[in-house]
């Protein structure tokens, strides 16, 4: 019996020996240099593990915490991480907030490469829990617990650009935006003990000359920035970016603007400003450089606008040229049909059409709109496959252009661009400069020497809002009228004076309020400077306004007009937003709400700032913005159609047939 | 911390006036007479029904008669003796490896950057504890018996004269006596781990120019900032630091060749051992009215209920048998508080929401002035009130006597706060504020929170006894254990089978799943009878439940590591009433044991 056993055992153990052999040539772990490179490849399963990135150490650090935490889980690791999240629930709800934190930690050291733990307990501590304490000082602990989280987190998922792009957001957003943001700001330049600890943590040095506001300490806006600059060097380094192109790369310039207000609105107007303006544009400029995959399928450079424009004239006049007989006769029937209010208003510049012109206008190119391919179609049959050839050009070009057009429109490029120009003039200077002098004063009770200043402001405001009217749709224009508002208290008297030098700028906001203001102008206002030089932005809306009916309410909206460069947004783009104001939305931001990069707005309670959702309620990172430069918001979308007014008739631009467009180079 | 009013009972307040002694009389009455029936009808099967009786009756009189009076001392301390020699045996130490290498790596998995440090080590190490000396008692308990009987050595015991109430006795003593070494081992670990876990030094920063202010260095994530006080010769000899992370520091000047060296103590008020006195909490409403709660402002949690601020929304506390020497003397009458804050609009961020307390003699003719304070959320806000202060009297304004004129002839004193700032609100519950009687020390409630450990691992070995008297090793542990998970977890049950939640009992519920009729809709099958039987039987389904959690001990209720954690004093009537608890359910399960093991045929075995 023994020799039976002794037997079955010496089988049990060969077998396994034996079974070990092909176990450690297909489980061989490979063999890396100090650099990183690879002296053996190790097993099958070691390959398959570098290729698809499977290894914890591709990952991202590895801790000896978290290792054992799995181990001793055996394997029930998402089991006991459920729990544990049901635990932090039930410790938030109860506001037991260092339980929370300490849970949280527990759950992150047992699955630490699940990303949106990461991203959402982060967001959890910073926005949600921070505006559960009253003391500022205390909102602000819990603000960088939250970032510390994320930074703990980058290290164990090196390769996910998750992190640094949601640190951007959080040193920005939650730092800058806030109610607190004064304070905030003040805590967070002082906090020499948590730029060390960053360093230390995460190598990003906050001392940096990239990092440095005006008093030569970091600053929140520009940390942000640097943030998502690290984002982008994971990506140039093979990572994939953590939202769409454009929307990730418009973030680390767009910091950039923010910080300029921030240090202009904290009454530091002169060189500091103008630099931070002059840097921003710049930084704008390179992301117009950017190469753009669009959700059309094709690629765009922000940039090209004016290239892509020419190239589709050209064509345009190509193809009319080629097709001269049969568009005319196309165009003579159709014209025909139209009356002879529409053919006037057609006639008609689009910025010089009244309200019923414009509804005119809209209907006759409806009428008149002719797609290329059909006007190629009708062309004689010895020339139709050039035509076709031509017409699908043309509408390739169009289609080009429309695409620039639109992602342009989803994030104001063009507001933007024209805003660290126009910050950088004299006369912005010289407005902001007074204005802030002239407050300064009227605290200080020295009425006349207030009254002074303001009446240099003014002047300036105007000269700027003439070269740049898309800014009297702004933050700055409300900071203008809450100063016109004490100026009004100063003078003392019920009326402003007649030659009050923002006579028009009161009333073009009044109307703009009243939403009475021209749809037509409004849609170029940004714009408006490069297509309209020499004309008045002001006294054209006022002369158009003046003796404009009240629209009335009707069952059908009246359309608005309808050019190349109005903005369009497909159902495809999913346009995003500027993740906006403290919102208390998740990480977890599936939806990408059109997407106007402006002021983030902010609520008048603390409580409403940071509002409360649960984080499953998984929100929209944008909340409560308002599309200052205009463009962006309450656009249709049209991607199947869009009209181009055209001297004599309307080509209609539909898909163009199959076929490769060019990828463009990056524009000089 | 949530201190529940039941924890704040006194002992006989709960031995009488809450039924702590009539439900567990009940409890004992009702297992008796169950007992007594099961083993009647068992004997009666086997034996008729006379012979059954005289049976059952015969070993009840053996206990009382024999038994009992019998019961040596010195026998059960032998089989004690044996008990631990067989627990040391079969390895119990390696649960004291485990606690340390626990220890050892703890400092991985707890963030020494915690708000409060103290609070967090003192949690994961008694918690640590519990668990392991709970699973400790669970299988040492459970198997010991059985094994004995299934390999007949308990036979070499019973052959000599010794006792059924010996063998379970000595059983129970046994294992409590390992059990209670390796917890005091661990009790003395956990010491040391607090206090090496919490002890941080600081270095002196900046000082100003004068030596009255400055600023430590930065360690164990946090800083202080510091202020000296002058001594008699006007110079800055010694001062405290701000309160950071929950403590301070005590900084010391001394001038060596001219030039002040500072030194800083080690952290203070980390490890401590408050001594609360609770009063009761009313509110009134925007009426001046009293009532029971205040306003919800939104919360899930209605733990804390609000008063709003700029009316006359108040919260009073009343305060029972106060007096000058429960305040070491009473020069001062400390009171501590941590409301919330809630703000409906932004208002001043900086200076943060405002309130006033005011003490006031229950017969409403005499108050002091109205002492402002700005809210400090999450933390203990102290206001130290001296015995004399202005006030008034009958609205008249005077001087007047904390603990002469405030506190009626009772012994009352009702102390009311309010918020000034219009539009926010203070949010509180019955515990958030409380007079400070004075300090216990924290070793000894350190004492006293494992003392709950340990109470919460006998019962486990009780239990765990009791069933294996009857029961085979494997299913006496699953046995207890289901009692340990009752009693810890058992609320939603208990909810279930007093209907507090919606969906009706096991045989509604069942059915209601597959028939996907959610909990509140109404239980409708169509016939009327059918439903009618199964909440019937539902109904005594739930009853039999809420028999059984009433019996079994709540093992939660003897977990006092929080007040340990929280750095208040566990009541000596809370550790009263569970030492009480634990003496009446170990006679309870000795008892059943005892008959258990009694009626086996040990030899047959």
């Amino acid at each position: 019996m023994n020799t039976v056993v002794l037997r079955r055992r010496l089988v049990y153990i060969c077998a396994m020996v034996l079974l070990l052999v092909p176990l450690y040539f297909l489980g061989k772990p490979s063999v890396r240099r100090q650099d990183g490179s690879i002296l053996d490849q190790g097993g099958a399963l070691a390959q398959l593990r570098t290729h698809y990135d499977l290894g914890q150490s591709d990952l991202g650090e590895m801790d000896p915490a978290s290792e054992s935490m799995r181990l001793a889980t055996l394997g029930l690791r998402g089991v006991a991480a459920s729990i544990l999240w049901q635990k932090a629930e039930y410790y938030k709800k109860e506001q037991y907030w260092d339980r929370l934190a300490a849970t949280l930690n527990q759950i992150a050291v047992l699955q630490p490469h699940f990303v949106k733990v990461w991203e959402f307990q982060a967001h959890n501590m910073s926005y949600n829990v921070s505006v559960e304490f009253d003391d500022y000082r205390q909102r602000y602990e819990w603000a960088k617990r939250g970032m510390g989280y994320l930074v703990k987190g980058s290290k164990y998922n090196k390769r996910r650009t998750e992190m640094p792009y949601e640190l951007g957001w959080f040193f920005g957003n939650k730092l800058g935006v806030a109610d607190e943001r004064v304070q905030f700001r003040e805590l967070f330049r002082n906090d020499g003990n948590f730029h060390d600890e960053m360093f230390d943590e995460s190598g990003l040095d906050f001392t940096q000359r990239a990092a440095r506001g005006p008093d030569s300490k970091p600053d929140n806006w520009l940390v942000g920035s640097l943030w998502y600059q690290r984002a982008y060097d994971m990506v140039d380094a093979g990572s994939k970016p953590a939202r769409s192109a454009m929307m990730f790369y418009r973030m680390s310039p767009q910091w950039r603007m923010k910080y300029a207000e921030a240090i202009q609105s904290e009454g530091i107007l002169n060189y500091p400003a103008r630099q931070a303006w002059e840097q921003a544009g710049e930084s704008w400029f390179s992301f117009g450089q950017r190469q753009i995959v669009t959700t059309f399928g094709d690629t765009i450079f922000l940039n090209e606008l004016d290239i892509a424009s020419e190239e589709a004239e050209k064509q345009k006049a190509e193809f009319e040229a080629f097709c001269g007989v049969t568009l005319d006769r196309l165009k003579a029937e159709r014209e025909a049909k139209l009356s002879p209010e529409e053919v006037a208003a057609l006639a008609k510049d689009e910025v010089d059409r009244s309200f019923d012109e414009l509804l005119l206008a809209r209907h006759a190119m409806d009428q008149m709109a002719i797609a290329p391919l059909d006007i190629a179609r009708e062309t004689p049959e010895e020339m139709r496959v050039e035509a076709i050839q031509k017409a699908n050009q043309l509408i390739n070009a169009e289609e080009k252009v429309r695409h620039i057009n639109t992602y342009r429109d989803q994030i104001n490029f063009a507001y933007w661009e024209a805003r660290c120009i126009a910050e950088q003039e004299d006369a912005a200077l010289a407005a902001r400069t007074s204005m802030f002098e002239a407050n300064k004063l009227l605290d200080l009770g020295e009425l006349d020497a207030a009254l002074e200043k303001f009446e240099v402001a003014w002047v300036n405001w105007r000269k700027l809002f003439d070269d740049y009217p898309g800014m009297m749709v702004d933050d700055a224009a409300d900071d203008v009228l809450a100063s016109i508002s004490r100026y009004r208290k100063l003078l003392d008297a019920p009326d402003l004076p007649d030659d009050f030098a923002l006579g028009d700028f009161m009333k073009f906001r009044e109307i703009h309020e009243n939403n009475l203001a021209d749809p037509a102008l409004m849609s170029v206002i940004s714009s408006w400077p490069k297509r309209y030089p020499g004309r008045n932005f002001l006294t054209e809306m006022l002369r158009k306004t003046k003796n404009a009916p009240t629209p009335t309410l009707s069952d059908e909206p009246p359309p608005l007009p309808q050019r190349g460069n109005i903005p369009e947004t497909t159902p495809e783009t999913t346009p995003e937003t500027t993740q906006p104001g403290n919102s208390e939305t998740t990480p977890e931001a599936v939806t990408e709400v059109t997407d106007s990069p402006e002021q983030p707005a902010e609520s008048e309670t603390a409580d409403a700032e940071d509002s409360k959702s649960e984080p499953e309620a998984t929100g929209t990172e944008a909340t409560g913005t308002e599309a200052t430069g205009t463009e962006a918001a309450g656009t249709e979308s049209t991607e199947a159609e869009v009209t181009e007014p055209t001297s004599g008739g309307t080509l209609k631009v539909e898909s163009p047939d199959p076929g490769d467009a060019p990828i463009p180079d990056a524009p000089k | 911390m949530r201190i529940e009013d039941y924890q704040m009972w006194g002992y006989f307040e709960w031995l009488f006036t809450n039924y702590g002694l009539l439900l567990g009389l009940l409890v004992a009455v009702a297992v008796a007479v169950l007992g007594f029936l099961v083993c009647y009808i068992v004997s009666m099967a086997r034996y008729g029904p006379s012979e059954g009786f005289y049976n059952v009756t015969k070993v009840i009189y053996e206990l009382i008669a024999r038994d009992l009076p019998d019961t040596s001392m010195r026998r059960i301390y032998a089989l004690s003796k044996l008990a631990f020699q067989e627990a040391i045996r079969r390895r119990v130490l390696v649960v004291m490896a485990v606690f340390i290498i626990g220890l050892l790596f703890a400092g991985w998995f707890l963030d020494p950057g915690a708000s409060n440090v103290a609070r967090l080590y003192i949690s994961f190490v008694m918690t640590g504890t519990s668990f392991l000396v709970m699973l400790l008692g669970l299988f040492l308990s459970c198997f010991s018996l059985p094994a004995d009987i299934k390999n007949k050595t308990v036979q070499t015991i019973t052959t000599k004269p010794v006792r059924c109430t010996e063998i379970v006795l000595g059983r129970v003593f046994g294992f409590t006596a390992v059990g209670t070494l390796l917890l005091v081992a661990m009790g003395v670990l956990s010491y040391i781990f607090v206090i090496r876990g919490i002890r941080h030094e600081h270095e002196i920063k900046d000082v100003s120019p004068d030596g009255r202010t400055g600023t430590t260095s930065y360690d164990a994530s946090h800083s202080h900032t510091f202020e000296m006080v002058a001594d008699e010769n006007g110079k800055f000899t010694i001062g405290t630091t701000d309160e950071q992370k929950g403590h301070r520091h005590v900084v010391t000047a001394t001038e060596v060749n001219g030039k002040m060296q500072y030194e800083i103590g080690p952290p203070e008020g980390l490890l401590a051992a408050r001594i609360p006195k609770f009063g009761k909490l009313a509110m009134t409403n925007r009426d001046g009215e009293i009532v029971g709660r205040g306003l919800n402002v939104g919360y899930e949690s209605e733990y804390q209920t609000y008063i709003e601020g700029n009316s006359l929304m108040s919260a009073v506390w009343t305060f029972e048998n106060v007096s000058a020497r429960r305040f070491q003397g009473g020069d001062t009458l400390p009171i501590e508080m941590s409301l919330k804050a809630f703000r409906t609009y932004k208002g001043d961020i900086v200076t943060g929401v405002q309130g006033e307390i005011i003490l006031r003699n229950p017969n409403g003719n005499l108050e002091s002035e109205r002492r402002g304070f700005i809210v400090k959320e999450f933390a203990l806000d102290r206001i130290e009130i001296p015995r004399t202060l202005p006030g008034f009297e009958n609205g008249e304004p005077r001087e007047v006597d904390v603990f002469d004129d405030l506190v009626d002839e009772e012994g009352n004193l009702e102390v009311v706060v309010r918020c000034t700032d219009a539009g926010q609100y203070f949010g509180m519950a019955a515990p958030d504020l409380y007079l400070r009687e004075g300090d216990s020390a924290f070793g000894w409630n350190l004492f006293k929170g494992f003392l709950g450990i340990w109470m919460q691992m006998v019962l486990i070995i009780c239990l765990g006894v009791m069933f294996s008297t009857f029961l085979s090793g494997p299913v006496a542990m699953v046995a207890t254990l289901t009692s340990l998970i009752l009693g810890f977890f058992g609320g939603l049950a208990l909810d279930i089978a007093t209907g507090a939640t919606s969906g009706g009992g096991p045989i509604e519920s069942l059915i209601r799943m597959p028939l996907q009729v959610g909990s509140e809709v109404e239980f409708d099958l169509g016939n009327p009878t059918l439903e009618f039987v199964i909440q019937k039987f539902d109904q005594g389904a739930m009853f039999t439940i809420w028999t059984v959690f009433q019996a079994l001990p709540s093992f939660g209720q003897f977990n006092t590591s929080e007040f340990v954690a929280y750095g208040y004093n566990i009541f000596d009537a809370l550790v009263a009433r569970h030492l009480t608890m634990t003496l009446a359910y170990f006679l309870l399960t000795s008892l059943v044991a005892y008959f258990f093991l009694k009626t086996r045929e040990l030899a047959a075995a």
